[in-house]
């Protein structure tokens, strides 16, 4: 996953700028065996981090096989993978962490989470 | 400057229900065969727009849709600033009956979607004989609770965006921004704790998953229509709920997701536009001549 370009186009993105305003949160994603930390300041990407990580600094984590990260990351998913509450429900990815912080962020971070869609 | 007035009209109607007294907001249009619409879950009428607006509809059916007590310009009954509004089956069936009701809607279709879809289903099994059709949409028996409603009433989170936030994926990304967004916002204005208060009838009370299989298609049709990105009542949610009911007739609508009349109006009527002409076929036989 090319990281790099991911920030480039969630922080070049006009609508996050707008809807994702005033959001700061940690997310940690776990993609089968590789981790992820990205940092998240007033809507802008500001680092991610790659693991693994022995004490990951997060606010909450978002944990899905490869399989289904990779169906979700599609260019064009196919029905039904086009969100993550999709994959909550059939139980491949599981969010654990601080729910409150999670929800309060929600609008932020799937507007940032589409920018992986077809990325390298 | 270029004005356009549309052809729809909206007005209040109060009533009596179980002690209380209720100022229901309707919109409608058109005139012929009662079509009464029933909203999703935390938001409002205006999700019937496209339908509203539509003349191959509207010169043959009087579409109607009423915004739920406490959502869209329904305000809660007095004295609702000490309670919290919890959906049922027994008050959604007595407030789309009261409605009907109070507007002499003689033998409407009745078409909802989601937790209007669900009630349906209700209506089918209760209260066949006051509807002459009913049309499910994103309809199934039950579904499984894949999140906690509680955080969308929470003082520490913004739950109307949460709430807008939880159901945007729900949608078809094919489906039009300008549509999609709208309808977000209709879940962006919602009452604090109203989206999960529905939630409780979608996701814990209205399970009819032991029942449908007695829904009599014979005193009333059964249609049900589902988009197939909708993943809270996927096709394969409706296409169980519907081997269990003799008679109900099914359509997966590609290219939709959990919304239909409002994320995609136009593609969505393409898919009623047949159902309606059977309704109305069927009714122009029972007139007697």
């Amino acid at each position: 996953m090319d990281w790099q370009r991911f920030r480039d186009k969630v922080n070049r993105d006009a609508l996050i700028a707008c809807r994702g305003a005033g959001s700061s949160f940690r997310v940690l994603i776990g993609w089968g065996e590789d981790q992820y930390v990205i940092a998240v300041r007033d809507g802008m990407v500001y680092t991610v981090e790659t693991g693994p990580f022995v004490m990951p600094q997060c606010d909450f984590a978002l944990i899905g096989s490869t399989q289904a990260w990779d169906r979700f990351a599609a260019a064009r998913p196919a029905a039904r993978d086009q969100d993550l509450f999709a994959f909550f429900r059939s139980g491949e990815m599981v969010l654990s962490g601080d729910t409150r912080k999670f929800y309060a962020h929600l609008m932020c971070l799937k507007l940032m989470l589409l920018h992986l869609r077809g990325l390298p | 400057m270029k004005v356009m007035l549309e052809p729809v009209s909206g007005q209040y109607v109060r009533f009596d229900l179980a002690g209380r007294n209720y100022r229901i907001y309707f919109e409608e249009a058109g005139q012929g065969i009662p079509l009464l619409c029933l909203h999703t879950a935390g938001a409002d009428t205006r999700q019937f727009r496209g339908l509203l607006n539509e003349a191959r509809i509207t010169d043959r059916f009087r579409v109607i849709a009423f915004d739920l007590p406490w959502h869209g310009k329904s305000s809660p009954p007095a004295g609702w600033q000490g309670e919290t509004w919890r959906l049922t089956s027994t008050l959604y069936c007595e407030l789309i009956l009261a409605f009907t009701h109070a507007l002499a809607l003689e033998t409407p279709v009745v078409m909802g979607c989601s937790i209007g879809g669900r009630v349906c289903l209700n209506l089918a099994l209760d209260h066949a004989t006051r509807f002459r059709a009913i049309v499910g949409l994103q309809s199934a028996a039950s579904t499984p609770r894949y999140y906690d409603p509680a955080w969308l009433d929470h003082p520490e989170v913004n739950g109307p965006v949460a709430g807008a936030a939880t159901v945007m994926g729900l949608m078809c990304p094919d489906s039009p921004e300008a549509e999609r967004w709208e309808t977000l916002w209709h879940y962006m204005q919602g009452g604090p704790g109203v989206f999960s208060g529905d939630l409780h009838f979608y996701q814990v009370e209205g399970d009819f998953r032991e029942r449908v299989k007695n829904i009599d298609t014979a005193v009333a049709p059964l249609y049900l229509l589902t988009g197939e990105y909708d993943y809270s009542c996927s096709p394969q949610d409706t296409l169980d709920t519907a081997a269990q009911i003799t008679g109900a007739k099914v359509q997966i609508m590609p290219g939709l997701g959990h919304f239909p009349m409002s994320e995609n109006p136009q593609a969505f009527i393409a898919h009623l536009l047949p159902v309606l002409d059977e309704i109305e076929a069927a009714s122009r036989d029972a007139v007697p001549t």
